[in-house]
Parts: C-alpha cells; structure tokens; sequence
C-alpha cells in the first residue's frame, strides 16, 4: 500500500514550517483559528487574576477556573447564536422563495 | 511588607510613577510598588498576548499606518509596542513607486517582491524584483501580509494586550484599591 496519500499533507507542512518565519510571518491556522480562544483565555486569566487577587496563593487554580469559565461561555454564546439563527430567526422573519 | 498583603485599612494612594512604570513595561510598576511576584505574572500575561499576536498574525498586525485604531489599543503595552511598529514602517516596508504625482507611500511587499538589498536597515525603497527560478521567486518578501481570521486574531491579541496593560497601570497608581479578602475575584 503506497503512504503517499497519508505522507502528502506532512510535505505540506513541512513546506509551511520550511518558508514561515516565526513572528514575522503568520501562521496557517485558517483551519483551526479558533483553538486560539484558548491561549487568549488564559493569557488575560493570568493577567486579570493578577491584578484582582488579594491574596495569590490560590492563583494558578484561580487562573485554570476563570480560563475554563471563558472558554465555556463563548462555546455556549456560540451555541444560542447558532440556534438563535437557524431555528428563531425564521420563525419570526420567514424566509420567501 | 509582604507583596501579596491586602489592608483594607490602608488610605487610598495615588502613586502615578507606578503606572507610568506599568506603561513602560508590562508587569514593572507592581514590581516597582513591591509585589514582585504579581508584577511577574503580569508581565508574563501581557507580553504573552502581545506576542502571540505577532506569533499568531505575524509582524503585519501591529501596523501605526494601516490599522491606526487597533494600535491606539496596541501601543498601551508601551516602547514595545511602538518599536515593533517603528521596524515594522522602517525595516520590512517597501516604498510604493506606483502612485505618481503624490509622495510614494510605505506598503507591505508583494510576493516577488524583495527590499533593496542596498538599503540601510532603517531605510525605506522602492521594491526590487526576486530573482526566478522555475517560475518562482527564490526569495521571499521582507514579511507576508496575514488575511482573514489569522490577522483578526492576531490583531486581536495584541489589542487585548494593550488594554489589559491600562488596567495593569490603573492597578498599579491605585494600589490600595482591589477587593476585599473572601470576595472573590
């Protein structure tokens, strides 16, 4: 059985990472841009628990809750605009052929 | 006094070379005010979102000419922020020669495009050709121009840096003023 097939998308790749030069080229994540919500969810938890925390002995566990808390919400904000727009929004505008 | 205390006691201060510390550097006024440690995590926190940005949507997201508005955001993480923009007008940009009758305009380079292999490292020129091979440029340009979410999100992020490092300095001139123990946070 030939890998050619399995082997082709690790050459794209590896044609990618060969040109790309790391903070002045972008990134190839048109696919999966939003699997950054998650770095940007703890990035701004770790500055924003630093800043509000009186005491930081519990900061880590702190920081991993309110990344969790942010990443949930936007799934579910994403969740009630998705159902908002496909299943609300035609019943109260319905859509004429 | 130990840097994470909190005396709901203490007066109200007004410290402004605290927040101007956190304006020249992410994370320095807490330093500076004594709270080494959160000042540390701040710096992580915002010089983390700043460069994953660049990570993220490359050199093209911070951008004083082109995209004015996210960088009044931006430029609040400080001289980082503000040289980043400075190599990237005067380092990476090329000088457009197409517009004639008005002053030539600094713009990101095209594919195919190089800069003047001739020109100082601070020194804007016209673009020149890459030399071809098979059809293709051998070299690339100075920096690619990021699209669509990649450059959203990597503006995004540097945005976000920029405003979370006001708050960081508003924190740091006020530093009697964060919640009471057993609050929450």
């Amino acid at each position: 059985m030939s890998i050619a097939p399995f082997a082709a998308p690790l050459a794209d790749v590896s044609a990618v990472l060969a040109t790309w030069r790391p903070f002045i080229d972008p990134i190839d994540a048109h696919r999966t841009w939003f699997m950054l919500l998650i770095p940007m969810a703890f990035l701004i938890s770790m500055v924003y628990k630093a800043v509000r925390l009186p005491d930081l002995s519990t900061y880590w566990r702190q920081v991993i809750v309110m990344t969790l808390q942010i990443i949930l919400w936007i799934i579910a904000l994403g969740a009630i605009i998705f159902v908002f727009i496909q299943f609300v929004a035609p019943l109260i505008v319905p859509i004429r052929d | 006094m130990d840097s994470t205390a909190f005396d709901p006691r203490a007066p109200v201060e007004f410290r402004p070379h605290y927040g101007a510390a956190a304006l020249i550097f992410p994370g320095l006024g807490h330093v500076a005010g004594g709270q080494v440690r959160r000042g540390i995590y701040i710096g992580i926190g915002v010089l983390g979102l700043f460069f994953s940005g660049l990570l993220v949507g490359g050199i093209d997201v911070v951008d004083k000419q082109e995209d004015r508005l996210w960088f009044m955001a931006q430029g609040l993480v400080g001289p980082i922020a503000f040289g980043v923009d400075y190599i990237h007008q005067n380092h990476f940009k090329v000088l457009d020669p197409s517009i004639r009758g008005r002053a030539p305009v600094a713009r990101t380079a095209l594919p195919g495009e190089i800069r003047d292999p001739g020109a100082a490292f601070f020194e804007l020129k016209p673009p020149q050709r890459s030399p071809m091979q098979d059809g293709k440029p051998t070299q690339p340009p100075p920096n690619m121009k990021s699209l669509a979410k990649v450059n959203e999100l990597g503006t995004l992020f540097c945005a976000v840096a920029g405003m979370m490092n006001l708050i960081v300095a508003i924190d740091a001139m006020f530093p009697r003023i964060r919640r009471r123990e057993g609050e929450g946070a």
